[in-house]
């Protein structure tokens, strides 16, 4: 039994008065102690794909529309009691947002916080909660813990906030950490020590975690497994070398595109053109097609399946399992290869792409 | 803290003494004599000038100003030209009545305007909320002095004779006649049930304003981040609002105890009026219209000086609910 297992997940969210399908049809697996990394830019989904596991949707001004499937252990947790998901939150599954700077009270001292997190999943009185919190905290590098307890939020840097939150997460012993652009607010020196750190704990604890980036290159240095999101639709997933090496998707080579690398400044910077619709006005066929340099006539009527291929890509590839399915009409039945690098990438072009991708969740 | 508050108490020392002189010239500009409470039928005019001189209104204004504030820095109010009594004891006898009806007031319609506040907020465009919201803004916006005409008329006239209700509140006054003659728990009942009309009529008008001011507050609070972390934490829902969102809501609403906190002093006019409350604001109306000037005065002084107070307390006060505020670094 895998430790979670997303299947058609669709979630809306009102915004201005209209519901907005923000997440579409997802399935996704994760393993106990994998890191699959999440991807997508602004307005992809990704947040709120976050906030339905938690079940915190309702909360907001969202909800998950019936027929879709959250099991964490095998225990259904859409239309769960709200008793059993508060156990839930913060226990078996935590969250790390975005904004350290606005995600902590700046009314409470930051080991109140913490301790609030300690005492909400485990029965400790106030000594050995407090004990807790300084060791948390020390676990997740904040020096003179006994100090900055006592500190309110506004008198930490972002970084130590940040690591005052992810102590929080820790408190309940998460089987499963989501962590939702942990870095994005924060400097880039300490972007990277926040990210070391997610990475130390999550081998520590063998807790699987699921980092949500905009930025692939974030995602790459954590995770094992990557998901490219898009317009409420998971675009491609696989392994994260394979991904970076041969994209399949033409979003993905996009997103690809439009990093920015320091040591190669003469590697001409491809950006997408255009933005993420509104969720509310999703495009028909292909939700990428209005931006995608290579669509083509059906691109605006069908959807492209997302199917699996090449189990288990990069070295060793099995080659007949590979295959590209076009779309329903059947119009594309060419067998496309499972060539890797920049080859794939050509003869994928010359198929028009259409979707490619190696699911390992339902290999193991 | 002890830098902040410092710096606000110094803060209000010139405050005070523009209040002190704005009161004094705009007492001075207003019309009327004081000496002509004196009048008699074929008084002469020497006679009026000699009372002049003795109330020491011949002496230039800047004179008698100075006079007036060097004796008020001393504590000396001067003496009622009405009954002869020192202001200061005059304003001793009737403040206490007006703090036990204002404080009252004042905490109760904090409670439960907190308190609806939130329901509303959490609740938003819920019926619960627009019934609500529509009850504030009408005891909001209801005069006073008809609202609490309505309560005696209520509460007091029909509720015995009319509509034969077990009990009937006296309209007036703070004890029955009579009251020398009670039992020591007969006469903690008597004095509870003459506050019962005027503190729920004052209760009625206050607690509208705060409840609205509270929701909105809310509202902004509950949708921050930090309130899905309360939540991604496992918190209870009832923990959520009513520490974490409530404990921020109430920041901005500190303010209103800036506002509202004068009422301790000043009484509300209209109501003590009505409700024959032996409190400030109706010894001011009753100062004001035997243009008994150092009475006026005194009070208005000490209604200005209730108003820099509030606002130094909600001053001091933001401090000590906002950590932000507190370390003075800000």
């Amino acid at each position: 039994m895998s430790l979670l297992e997303i299947r058609n997940l669709r979630s809306v969210f009102r915004t201005r008065g209209e519901e907005a399908r923000a997440v579409d049809g997802v399935d996704l697996t994760m393993e106990r102690g994998e890191a699959v990394g999440l991807v997508g830019e602004s307005g992809s989904g990704k947040t709120v794909l976050a906030l339905s596991i938690l079940g915190l949707l309702s909360h907001g001004s969202g909800r998950i529309l019936p027929g879709s499937s959250i099991r964490l252990r095998g225990e259904e947790m859409v239309g769960m009691k709200e008793r059993r998901l508060r156990q839930i939150r913060g226990g078996a599954v935590a969250m790390v947002f975005q904004e350290p700077m606005t995600s902590l009270n700046p009314v409470f001292t930051v080991g109140d916080q913490v301790l609030e997190a300690v005492k909400a999943h485990r029965a400790m009185d106030g000594r050995e909660g407090w004990a807790e919190v300084i060791r948390l905290l020390r676990e997740v590098g904040i020096p003179e813990p006994e100090q900055r307890a006592g500190a309110y939020p506004h008198q930490l840097s972002g970084g130590m906030r940040q690591r005052a939150m992810i102590a929080m997460a820790l408190a309940g012993s998460p089987a499963l950490l989501i962590a939702d652009e942990p870095t994005s607010a924060l400097d880039v020196t300490v972007q990277a020590q926040i990210l070391e750190l997610l990475k130390r704990l999550q081998s520590r604890f063998h807790m699987a975690l699921l980092l949500i980036s905009h930025d692939v290159g974030v995602v790459s240095r954590v995770c094992q497994t990557m998901v490219v999101l898009y317009a409420g639709k998971v675009v491609e997933k696989g392994p994260t070398q394979d991904i970076l090496r041969s994209p399949r998707h033409p979003y993905t080579r996009g997103l690809l595109g439009s990093r920015l690398f320091l040591k190669d400044r003469r590697r001409v910077l491809r950006p997408i053109p255009g933005e993420v619709p509104e969720a509310n006005a999703w495009p028909e066929g292909c939700r990428f097609h209005p931006r995608c340099s290579e669509a083509w006539h059906l691109c605006g009527r069908e959807e492209p399946r997302l199917v699996a291929m090449g189990l288990g890509r990069g070295a060793g590839a099995r080659e007949g399992d590979s295959r590209v399915v076009g779309p329903p009409g059947g119009s594309l039945s060419e067998v496309g290869p499972t060539d890797r690098g920049g080859e794939g990438r050509s003869r994928a072009r010359s198929v028009r792409c259409w979707l490619f991708s190696g699911d390992l969740g339902e290999e193991t | 803290m002890l830098v902040y508050a410092a710096r606000r108490v110094l803060a209000a020392v010139p405050l005070l003494l523009g209040v002190a002189t704005i009161v004094f010239v705009v007492l001075a500009l207003a019309p009327g004599d004081p000496a002509s409470m004196y009048l008699r039928p074929g008084m002469s005019p020497e006679t009026l000038d000699q009372i002049r001189r003795n109330m020491g209104l011949d002496a230039p204004l800047h004179v008698q100003y100075g006079r007036w504030l060097l004796s008020f820095l001393q504590g000396d109010f001067g003496q009622s030209l009405a009954s002869g009594i020192p202001v200061k004891d005059r304003i001793l006898e009737v403040l206490p009545n007006t703090l036990l009806l204002a404080a009252v007031a004042i905490l109760l319609a904090f409670v439960a305007g907190i308190f609806l506040g939130v329901m509303q907020a959490v609740r938003q465009h819920s019926p619960l909320d627009s019934v609500l919201s529509g009850t504030s803004l009408f005891f909001y916006s209801m005069p006073s002095f008809w609202l609490a005409i309505m309560m005696v008329l209520v509460f007091s006239v029909n509720a015995g004779t009319v509509w034969g209700w077990p009990v009937s509140l006296p309209p007036s006054g703070m004890v029955s006649d009579g009251y020398d003659l009670l039992g020591p728990m007969a006469r903690v009942r008597d004095r509870l049930l003459h506050l019962v009309l005027p503190a729920l009529t004052l209760t009625l008008v206050l607690t509208g304003g705060i409840a609205r001011y509270v929701r909105n507050s809310m509202l902004e609070v509950i949708r921050q981040d930090y309130i899905r972390t309360a939540r991604a934490k496992g918190l209870p829902e009832w923990q959520v609002v009513w520490k974490h969102a409530l404990r921020n809501a109430l920041i901005p609403v500190v303010t209103l105890l800036g506002v509202y906190f004068p009422l301790l002093l000043s009484g509300t006019v209209f109501i003590e009026y009505v409700f024959a409350w032996p409190g400030m604001g109706r010894l001011m109306v009753d100062s004001i219209l035997l243009e008994d000037y150092p009475v006026v005065l005194a009070g208005t002084f000490l209604f200005g000086g209730m108003v820099v107070l509030g606002n130094l307390l909600a001053d001091l006060l933001y401090g000590v609910v906002d950590p932000r505020i507190r370390r003075g670094d800000g």
